[in-house]
């Protein structure tokens, strides 16, 4: 009966012990964080694939310590990795931190609030063929003042290296179309539409035949014509397009205001600018090709004319209000709005929509630095870090990492980290971050606290001996006085005897 | 553990705990190596118990452990026994664990709050003495939210984990031991639970915002407290010795006890024949200064308390801190004057110039 009684009770024990077990979830090397499958929303152009299996890292400069998940409580850290796929292919993209958003249990991490911070770090750089559309503003005022032409300008830029490097490296097939818009019309730079292939192709075209020809900027038009007419008709552009496997980058520069007409106001733009936000949005839709989607740069050259311009939520509709500020959204532009600055507001506009950035430079090697980034390496997979207060990693906790540029791409996961135990915490690198560290670090806690425990237990002895030794009941005294008679008589055998002074150890 | 490195006092206790904190802190990183190296396979809400069990059934094993081998027991019962020590703590854990858990259950801890705030008023402070319904509900539905998540670091939640798995992780040992202290087993294990548990939360909470020193030092906080209260080194692993500190014949030593733990008595005096001890007695100085022939006996009850006789009418003191027995033998007594002693007590014979200085040691009983 007895026997009977144990045999149940050890089976509810190893039924209890079975039941724990678990393929839901999964853990992490190094950690003793577990995650739920990331879960991506129907409907997205791209999906974003976060990295969360050691068989996912499987790609160049990845391995477990910055492609897996890593949770640090104590540095407030959490590490994430993802790749893009549209469909089932990898797709390399040139993201920046503001190409994203991370969420953090539905709220926004957001830099230097509540000591918050991310960073976006992209690994392993793409050799992808692309082609550059470089749309030069080629009106009046590009050759104002004599002295200093803002075209030579654009020149020296676009002859800078490290530009010709970035438009062509050495391993890649990429292509630039030279473009000048001047008036209503956007020519080939050098008269024939050719997408150049060559670095001394591209200088000589550069050097000999970038000239601004002058009339009004009809820079809207331009960047229509740019992301539409000439990607779907123009059969040199067509053709290389079908053989590259990235999409195509628009690189817009002006030096003013779009102006089509002298009466034009920053106001009779709003309008404008809507229609030209309207096509964007047709160009990169949904329903587009994502191989095919245009991607916009824009590059003022000059000083901003509202430097405290911030975009507006809903990009969707341009109000004059909006896009010029109540002051300004009557003035002339010819002669007078242009005078005071470039249009940066536009600007930002149409890159927000067009999936790029924006950049406004006055000199040079601002402009070089503007170029190289529209021209900016692809990257297969990038590592996302977010640091918050401690406080928020105490409990389980979902993770979403949004794309806010190019295209709609989001995925969440849940991360369980334990309740009752942690790895050690990471080692602060030179950038700021911590660095997963190994688990021998263990070594460095248990081998002094283990030698501690030892010492103490060794300490007691070591007392009783000491204070014996200091109290002189191990050292034999001196006799009193020599003996004078006869020896003293010899002792009887005894019961146990030790020769030696007692001593503990 | 090594009975010849463990003194006779009072921080022999203290040694078991050190040994069971050790252990306690092994226990904690192997662990630790499984779970980063081969991750846990078993769901979140079992983590609780993965840590607590593993720690409180190897300090367990540890207690029995550091006793088998200060007694010197056989190999097999120096395995066996700690292994049933902690099997049973191990599956007593598990039980102990879950009752917790049922008693965070999400549908019975949440109403418990709902009916001490509405019928009496605890828990009020936050709401406000106008709470309303829906406040009431927001709370609950927080509790709730709070009593599923196994990934939450509360010390409101986790507390109750630490006590009850530290009061069946004493069940072992104290089954081990027959049941001899087991009021004491008991109460240093739900002690052990609730230091480590202030432990953990210092180290997770106020010190560092991470889990991992708290882990590590809740654990070793745990073996060191239960190895310190549930089970102190017993006297009967030692026994006493009699130690000459004079000149002559200095070192020399008898122990006062029998094999089989019977009373004993044993003399000391320079009697020629037939004493325990025999101190020499020295001519040049007068006799009733010296040694007597039958001068003193130490004597041990089967209750091991010592006592020194004096048997002698020449000056018999003990000696020991701020205190001096005069043990001399009253004519008028009936019976001889006699003392508790205690290790480290000094014993003088004779007096002036020539005194013999003998000491009383509490030595293992290894020794013999």
């Amino acid at each position: 009966m007895r026997g009977a009684r144990f045999l149940l009770g050890l089976w509810l024990a190893s039924f209890m012990l079975l039941a724990a077990c678990t393929d839901q979830l999964r853990t992490v090397q190094g950690t003793t964080v577990r995650l739920e499958d990331p879960v991506v929303p129907d409907g997205t152009e791209l999906e974003l694939r976060i990295l969360t299996k050691a068989s996912q890292c499987d790609l160049p400069e990845a391995d477990p310590h910055n492609c897996l998940p890593w949770v640090d409580r104590a540095s407030g850290e959490v590490h994430l990795a993802f790749r893009l796929y549209a469909g089932s292919d990898p797709w390399a993209m040139a993201l920046d931190k503001g190409s994203i958003q991370i969420s953090h249990l539905g709220a926004l991490i957001e830099e230097g609030k509540n000591k918050q911070s991310y960073d976006l770090i992209p690994h392993a750089p793409e050799k992808t063929d692309q082609l550059f559309v470089l749309l030069i503003d080629g009106s009046g005022s590009m050759n104002e003042p004599a002295h200093d032409r803002p075209i030579d300008r654009v020149r020296e830029a676009l002859l800078l290296p490290e530009v010709i490097k970035a438009f062509f490296p050495s391993d890649q097939n990429t292509g630039v179309v030279l473009l000048e818009f001047a008036g209503d019309q956007v020519r080939p730079v050098g008269g024939a539409m050719k997408v150049i292939t060559r670095r001394a192709d591209y200088r000589q075209l550069v050097k000999g035949s970038l000239r601004a020809s002058g009339g009004y900027t009809h820079l809207y038009s331009a960047i229509r014509y740019a992301t539409g007419e000439l990607l779907s008709d123009e059969p040199e552009v067509v053709s290389f397009m079908r053989s590259t496997t990235s999409a195509p980058t628009i690189v817009a520069l002006t030096d003013g205001f779009n102006n089509e007409r002298h009466d034009d106001t920053c106001a009779t733009n709003a309008k404008r600018l809507g229609r030209l936000v309207n096509h964007l949005r047709d160009v990169r839709g949904p329903e587009s090709d994502p191989m095919a989607r245009p991607r916009v740069y824009t590059v003022g050259l000059g000083r901003p004319f509202l430097r405290r311009f911030e975009l507006p939520e809903d990009l969707t509709s341009v109000r004059p209000v909006a896009l010029c500020g109540k002051k300004y959204k009557d003035w002339r532009i010819d002669g007078k709005l242009e005078t005071l600055g470039i249009d940066n507001a536009s600007l930002a506009w149409i890159a927000d929509v067009g999936g790029g950035s924006s950049f406004v430079k006055r000199k040079t090697s601002g402009l070089g630095e503007a170029f190289r980034a529209a021209a900016a390496t692809q990257y297969r997979w990038f590592e996302v870090r977010y640091r918050l207060d401690p406080f928020h990693l105490r409990r389980s906790f979902k993770a979403t990492i949004r794309l806010t540029a190019f295209a709609q791409a989001e995925a969440s996961v849940v991360i369980h980290p334990s309740a009752w135990l942690d790895a050690p915490p990471g080692r602060r690198a030179e950038d700021g971050w911590t660095r997963p560290a190994s688990i021998m670090r263990t070594a460095s806690l248990v081998m002094p606290l283990l030698s501690l425990l030892v010492i103490l237990g060794f300490l007691p002895p070591a007392l009783f001996n000491t204070r014996r030794i200091l109290s002189g009941r191990l050292r034999q005294p001196a006799a009193p006085a020599p003996p004078r008679a006869a020896p003293p008589a010899q002792p009887p055998p005894e019961p146990a005897a030790g020769a030696d002074g007692p001593s503990a150890g | 553990m090594n009975i010849f490195l463990v003194p006779y006092t009072s921080m022999r206790h203290v040694v078991v705990g050190l040994y069971c904190g050790g252990a306690a802190l092994l226990a904690w990183w192997l662990f630790l190596l499984w779970t980063v190296n081969f991750g846990p396979w078993w769901t979140p809400g079992w983590d609780g118990f993965a840590y607590l069990g593993t720690v409180s059934s190897v300090v367990a094993g540890a207690s029995v452990m550091g006793e088998c081998v200060l007694r010197r027991r056989s190999v097999v019962k120096r395995l066996l026994l700690p292994l049933l020590a902690m099997v049973i703590s191990f599956f007593g854990s598990m039980a102990a664990f879950w009752l917790w858990q049922a008693l965070l259950a999400p549908g019975l801890l949440a109403p418990l709050v709902a009916f001490c705030i509405r019928e009496l008023s605890l828990f009020t402070v936050q709401l406000g003495e106008d709470f309303s319904d829906q406040q009431l509900e927001l709370l609950a539905t927080g509790v709730e939210a709070d009593v599923v998540d196994a990934s939450l670091v509360s010390l409101r939640y986790r507390l109750g984990g630490f006590v009850l798995v530290g009061f069946a992780s004493a069940i072992g040992p104290a089954v081990v031991r027959r049941a001899r202290g087991a009021i004491s087993h008991l109460l240093a294990g739900v002690l052990a639970g609730l230091l480590a548990a202030a432990t953990w939360y210092v180290f997770n909470r106020i010190i560092s915002s991470d889990l991992y020193l708290a882990a590590a030092l809740g654990a070793v906080v745990w073996g060191t407290s239960f190895g310190f209260f549930a089970w102190g080194l017993p006297d009967d692993l030692y026994a006493g010795w009699l130690r000459v500190l004079s000149a002559s014949r200095f070192g020399r030593r008898i122990p006062i006890d029998a094999p089989d733990g019977a009373p004993v008595e044993r003399f000391v005096g320079h009697f020629p024949r037939g004493l325990d001890l025999f101190v020499p007695i020295d001519d040049a100085f007068p006799l009733e200064n010296q040694v007597q022939e039958l001068h003193l006996s130490l004597a041990v009850d089967n209750e091991q308390r010592y006592v020194a006789r004096g048997l002698h009418l020449a000056p018999t003191f003990v000696r020991r801190f701020l205190e001096r027995v005069d043990l001399r033998y009253e004519e008028t007594r009936p019976a001889p004057l006699e003392t508790r002693i205690t290790s480290g007590d000094r014993i003088v014979l004779g007096h002036g110039r020539e005194v013999t200085e003998l000491e009383f040691l509490m030595l293992p009983r290894e020794e013999r």
